[in-house]
């Protein structure tokens, strides 16, 4: 090994050796509440079902987008209050705040408020970074920080929700969590996903939150939906844009619905990235530098 | 119809069509909002014109690519109607009018190696090498005591007929090394022969 490259690899093999304490710090951290480790399996015979998110095949199965539906399944059979340090994989999605192959870091209470989950989920990552202010926002009332003038030429020809998500990704989410962590809550019932709806001022909002510290979303969270039928229409929805946009279809897991047709708790549950929790922890702007190896390099 | 691939295939460099025109990708960027379409705002290149523009696209669109090919071809003579040109591996002679040509006329030299590069076979543009030697055909001399009225350049016309700066000890004859994006001055090669 050459002088001149020891400081660069010093660094690297640093913010390795500080992935793995940060791993265990994770487990240790639920370990103190109770939470049960699991681990479910990475490929499946049915994937899960986003407008947005696509899964990548292997030997006709899919690599998980994300643990949700095996866990939602342990819940059901009565393992509540679960958490798992998975991999997840999602096609295409690669920049310098995406690798196609991530890790996840996913978890489910069962009877515990609202208030009391987000305080867990940002004390998670108060782990990776110091304590900061905490800022509450609507979605709604983030978005007004959006100038829809600047949008693209070729917005024109897009529908309303393709042009909110564009405002939102590039000229709100870098907004969020300048200077503290922003918590964007109530969002409008086509994006709850897996989350209940409920009604504020008879507006329905989706029971979803995300968390932001510099710009770079770190959590998503449910309060879960709980009803089978419900489910089952939200993921034809899903299905059917799925299909506008020329995506492959893909098949409902029928195990899935059927654990969501149980006797099912009052339950919450998130996900949040562990690499990105990397990236703020050493504040490098690549998701490349926390990672092992990136999807390009192996 | 053009070949197409989808978002996830773009890479650097590759040549699109925009448009109907052809293009080269510059710089590639995913947006991803937390819940929602993603999108790639790609800076793009107009082969003909240099112009770079951004375009985003939604994540299942598909973009046509463009039939473009490059040849490095050497300069043999220039006449009233354009340049003719050999490809350096077949030899063959190609004739490139000076509407083609364009600005970069005052950068050709025989004998200087450029490329070529076709869109759907045809010639769109000539590509001059980044930077050239050229010889000093014609500039004043520099007059002393110039520098201390803050002048330190001075103009002279190069052996391709452009017209540059060049600092005042220059002199005619003397061969120079010059960056042909901006036609400036980059240093002294040898002294005058």
């Amino acid at each position: 090994m050459s002088h001149a490259s020891m400081p660069k690899n010093n660094h690297r093999l640093a913010i390795l050796k500080d992935r793995a304490l940060m791993l265990s710090s994770v487990r240790a951290f639920f370990a103190k509440r109770e939470l049960i480790e699991v681990d479910t399996p990475l490929l499946t015979s049915y994937s899960s079902i986003d407008t947005h998110i696509d899964p990548i095949t292997a030997e006709k199965r899919f690599l998980i987008t994300s643990p949700e539906y095996a866990m939602k399944r342990l819940v059901s059979e009565g393992m509540t209050d679960i958490y798992q340090l998975s991999h997840v994989f999602r096609r295409g999605e690669q920049s310098s705040k995406h690798n196609p192959e991530f890790t996840m870091i996913e978890w489910y209470r069962s009877s515990m408020e609202y208030e009391l989950f987000l305080k867990e989920v940002i004390d998670l990552i108060f782990l990776f970074v110091e304590k900061r202010e905490i800022e509450r926002l609507s979605f709604k009332k983030a978005l007004q920080r959006a100038n829809p003038s600047l949008l693209p030429q070729e917005a024109a020809s897009w529908d309303r929700a393709t042009q909110r998500d564009f405002l939102f990704a590039t000229q709100v989410e870098p907004t969020l969590g300048k200077n503290g962590l922003t918590v964007i809550e109530d969002f409008p019932p086509e994006c709850a996903a897996l989350s209940q709806i409920k009604l504020i001022n008879h507006e329905p909002v989706a029971e979803r939150f995300e968390i932001y510290i510099d710009g770079l979303e770190l959590a998503n969270g449910y309060h879960e939906l709980n009803k089978a039928d419900e489910q089952q229409q939200r993921f034809e929805t899903a299905l059917a844009e799925r299909a506008l946009l020329g995506k492959p279809p893909l098949a409902i897991d029928p195990y899935f619905l059927e654990a969501l047709s149980q006797p099912w708790p009052d339950l919450h549950g998130v996900a949040v990235g562990f690499d990105r929790l990397m990236m703020l922890r050493h504040k490098n702007p690549s998701i490349k530098a926390v990672l092992p190896f990136d999807w390009s390099s192996i | 119809m053009a070949n197409e691939v989808d978002i996830n295939s773009l890479q650097k460099n590759m040549k699109i069509l925009v448009d109907n025109n052809p293009y080269t990708i510059v710089d590639l960027d995913f947006v991803k909002p937390g819940k929602g379409q993603a999108f790639t705002r790609a800076r793009v290149k107009n082969l003909v014109t240099g112009r770079v523009v951004e375009k985003t696209y939604k994540s299942n669109e598909t973009i046509p690519l463009a039939d473009v090919e490059e040849q490095t071809v050497k300069l043999l003579y220039t006449d009233q109607d354009g340049g003719h040109f050999m490809n350096e591996e077949n030899f063959e002679q190609l004739f490139i009018g000076w509407d083609v040509i364009g600005e970069n006329k005052v950068w050709l030299k025989e004998e200087l190696s450029y490329d070529l590069v076709f869109h759907n076979g045809k010639v769109i543009t000539l590509d001059v090498p980044t930077f050239l030697e050229l010889k000093i055909t014609q500039s004043d001399p520099g007059v002393k005591g110039d520098t201390a009225g803050g002048r330190v350049l001075k103009s002279a016309i190069l052996e391709t007929g452009a017209q540059v700066q060049v600092p005042i000890f220059i002199e005619e004859g003397e061969v120079i090394k010059v960056d042909t994006r901006t036609g400036e001055y980059v240093a002294r090669v040898n002294a005058k022969k």
